[in-house]
């Protein structure tokens, strides 16, 4: 799936990294992202939710999208200019349907140990769009945005 | 080039005790790959009989959902011993996460460890 439209940014300018899936190789990409921030001069609230929203889509496609399978692999494409942030991340797993899952925010769920990462990613970022499959999400960032 | 303090990946956590109460002072980053270490400090703290947990968060400068797992388990685990987990002064960027995923509904948060450990240390 190519960049969605109103995210302003042409696909072929993505930068593109394919990793082993586990947490410890996911490290590089984010790296390059945050370094790519900071080249920038975004400031530190927005890199804060940028990481965080990072972290979490990364954590979700390694451990529910793989499963966990060290014999697959993980996608993240990313672009960065000083007025956007593009992230998408990609697992090789059968996807989800991310609107069915329970609300994290509610009084019976707060106690659940898991389960807000989507919503971190939807608080955090200004769009979150997966594709029709759910094994692949695309987030983007608008740098001076709320 | 500088590196903000929530893009580093650096850890580390002090153990104090004042009275009956534990201080848990958190510092730098907690991501995935310290919620377990810091998940069995914190259980191994619990069962040596310390149900009064401060975490102090004055220095901690991210954490992520894993982080926040840690957080919620050992508030359980020290209710369910007759005790209380509570946070101490998280920083603005903390305090926002808190309030985006309701935990601040979860957990009493002090404005700093004096006043949280008074708190923990009153009758109940």
């Amino acid at each position: 799936m190519k960049v969605p439209p109103d995210f302003g940014v042409d696909d072929a300018a993505l930068a593109e990294l394919v990793v082993p899936n586990d947490l410890h190789s996911a490290k590089e990409p984010e790296r390059r992202i945050m370094q790519e921030l900071d080249r920038h001069g975004y400031d530190p609230d927005t890199t804060f939710g940028i990481k965080l929203a990072l972290e979490e889509a990364i954590t979700n496609a390694v451990k529910h999208g793989n499963c966990g399978d060290p014999d697959r692999r993980i996608v993240v494409r990313y672009f960065i200019d000083p007025d956007r942030c593009v992230i998408m991340i990609r697992d090789e797993g059968e996807g989800f349907c991310p609107d069915q899952l329970p609300d994290p925010t509610a009084e019976e769920n707060l106690e659940r140990p898991n389960g807000r990462g989507i919503m971190l990613m939807q608080s955090y970022m200004n769009r979150v769009h997966f594709n029709p499959r759910g094994n692949e999400v695309w987030m983007l960032k608008e740098r001076g945005s709320a | 080039m500088s590196e903000h303090p929530a893009a580093s990946a650096g850890f580390s956590l002090d153990v104090g005790r004042e009275g009956s109460v534990t201080v848990l002072a958190l510092r730098g980053s907690i991501t995935t790959e310290h919620a377990e270490a810091l998940e069995q400090r914190c259980a191994a703290l619990i069962a040596e009989g310390s149900p009064r947990i401060v975490v102090d968060l004055s220095d901690l400068h991210y954490v992520n959902s894993a982080g926040l797992a840690v957080f919620i388990e050992a508030h359980r685990s020290c209710r369910d011993r007759g005790g209380r987990l509570v946070l101490s002064h998280p920083r603005d960027a903390i305090a926002q996460l808190l309030r985006v995923t309701h935990l601040d509904r979860l957990f009493e948060v002090f404005p700093d460890v004096a006043t949280a450990r008074r708190s923990l240390e009153a009758p109940a």
